[in-house]
């Protein structure tokens, strides 16, 4: 119990005659001291190590390498074995604050050391090893800041690969799968199932433009998240998967829009692009069949491939119109105000992009401002007053 | 039954971070030293912030030093073997892709391909070392010529370091 709790709840005891008021007062004041002792002494150890650290990094290019080692290696023992105490006998939140400390700890020392030692690394090693740390104290304590903290550094190491070095490092990449992956499907949150979904929509991004590939591969990794989202066996916490993976793929089809024109994109590979999307998209198409909600058809619209046949940059606006007012419809149908919404701002966007693509060439400038706000103006007003009417609908 | 997980998580990053340490003296011990000879330099400007940065000779070869039939991908790992020439300047022997027996006198260093150019014959590809730390502020006093001989020691797993440079 806190010192609120206890507070509050003591005020009946005073009152009912179990303890008096002075010996209320004698409680309190012991978990008074209690808790500001824990602060007091989280501050001095945070003072002592920044004032450790400043005077390091000011003096660090006169000590010699074998100093520099000793120092790196004994604030990282020193934070993991404080981390570890306070986690255990204190406080979890300030035991993982340390914690994380003593990780970024590590990884300034592999990159210091690298630097020491002249180093020289081709690849995304050096985060492999730091997000592998990441990952061990996740086993241990099995706590989501740290999954947060696991996922961070992967995410970087793989941008750093794709950007210095042109390659998706493939470690980085299973650990991501197989390591993050399994924990999350074992047991996760929303908030970590969305952070991981965005990590891998990025690292598809490496993936295929470090190998050189065509933007519409993603189709294909956007689409597997889509349906690992709604794998049938009750694990509710992945859904976000496929919003991002909506999301991700909506963008796509937005890019489409502005860079596809009349005629039709050379395929590579194209018999296993186009059968390998097969398989996943009928496989899609009957999962949502069996589902009970039958309206997720509405999403899988938007993965239809559209660059090959020509004129994708229409084909690619009819996919985001049929996707925008199909959930809008299923909407005021179902009388679900949350797909009314998503409808509506889905609709407004491709509205907007369509009078984009195709006035902004013809029209003077500021009529063509002028005009598509009054054409939003409108239109929102139109879709806000139907929603209300779902909305009303539902408390009726 | 944690404790211990916590202990080993931990131990395995100082292990880590001592091997990283450890390897670089071990590399006196068992590497072996070459001397390698710099490409011209523009004496009056190698220094960028506090490093010097050196491009090698035995980075740039011709066609017929290549062993194997294309030219690799850029970032891909080539193996250079070199041999003691002239005044105990090291020199290329051949590149190839894969690791090869050595003759008596021969180092093998591992390096990542750059680019070729069809024009001029030419390959190039970097070992690594191209930049050589100094400490700040000591630029003046570093000798400014437009050639320098690098002593450089290799280990056998793979790793190197530069160990003086004149």
């Amino acid at each position: 119990m806190n010192r609120g709790e206890l507070k509050k709840e003591s005020e009946k005891w005073v009152k009912e005659g179990v303890i008096s008021s002075d010996q209320r007062n004698r409680i309190l004041s012991r978990y008074e001291k209690n808790t500001r002792h824990l602060v007091l002494l989280t501050f001095a150890a945070l003072f002592i190590g920044l004032g450790f650290l400043t005077f390091i990094a000011s003096n660090w290019s006169a000590l010699t390498d074998l100093v520099k080692m000793a120092i790196i290696l004994f604030f990282l023992l020193v934070f993991y074995g404080a981390g570890f105490w306070f986690y255990n006998k204190k406080s979890k939140s300030v035991g993982l604050s340390l914690l994380i400390v003593a990780l970024s700890v590590f990884g300034a020392g592999i990159f210091l050391t690298g630097q020491m030692y002249h180093f020289t690394s081709f690849t995304a090693f050096p985060f492999f090893i730091w997000s592998l740390a990441a990952f061990g104290l996740l086993i241990v304590f099995q706590e989501s800041l740290l999954f947060i903290a696991a996922l961070v550094i992967i995410t970087a190491g793989q941008i750093y690969s794709g950007s210095v070095y042109q390659e998706f490092y493939i470690p980085l990449g299973i650990l991501f799968i197989a390591g993050l992956g399994m924990i999350l499907y074992k047991k996760g949150n929303r908030l970590l199932t969305g952070l991981f979904a965005v990590s891998y929509a990025v690292q598809s991004i490496v993936f295929i433009f470090s190998h050189g590939w065509s933007y519409y591969w993603l189709i294909l990794l956007f689409l597997v998240l889509y349906i690992v989202s709604h794998f049938p066996y009750g694990r509710i916490h992945l859904k976000p998967f496929g919003a991002i993976a909506v999301f991700s793929i909506f963008i796509i089809n937005v890019f489409q829009v502005f860079l596809l024109g009349y005629e039709s994109e050379d395929v590579e590979y194209s018999n296993l692009f186009f059968l390998s999307w097969s398989i996943l998209f009928i496989y899609a198409v009957i999962q949502s069949a069996m589902e009970s909600t039958k309206f997720k058809w509405i999403d899988l619209v938007l993965f239809i491939p559209v660059f090959r046949i020509g004129a994708g940059d229409l084909l690619s606006l009819l996919l985001l119109f049929i996707y925008s007012l199909g959930w809008l419809l299923a909407g005021y149908r179902k009388e679900r105000s949350d797909w009314v919404a998503k409808g509506t701002i889905a609709f407004l966007i491709t509205t907007f992009i369509t009078y984009f693509q195709l006035a902004w060439a013809f029209m003077d400038r500021s009529i063509f401002f002028f005009t598509g706000g009054l054409l939003l103006f409108i239109l929102s007003f139109f879709l806000e007053r139907k929603r209300r009417q779902v909305k009303g609908g539902e408390h009726i | 039954m944690k404790r211990l997980l916590f202990y080993t998580v931990v131990g395995m990053q100082a292990l880590f971070l001592i091997g990283m340490s450890v390897s670089y003296y071990a590399m006196d011990h068992w590497g072996e030293t070459i001397w390698l000879e710099t490409e011209p330099v523009d004496p009056r400007d190698p220094f960028y912030g506090d490093y010097v940065t050196l491009h090698y000779e035995i980075e740039s070869f011709k066609d017929e030093r290549w062993q194997g039939e294309e030219p690799p991908e850029r970032g891909d790992k080539v193996y250079l073997i070199v041999e003691e020439g002239e005044n105990n300047r090291f020199e290329l022997v051949k590149a190839s892709q894969s690791s090869s027996k050595l003759s008596e006198g021969q180092v093998e260093i591992k390096a990542v391909y750059q680019w070729h150019n069809p024009t001029e014959n030419e390959h190039q590809v970097s070992i690594g070392l191209n930049r050589y730390f100094i400490e700040e502020d000591t630029g003046e006093d570093f000798e400014r010529t437009d050639r320098y001989v690098v002593e450089i020691v290799a280990a056998p797993w793979g790793q190197k370091k530069i160990n003086s440079i004149e």
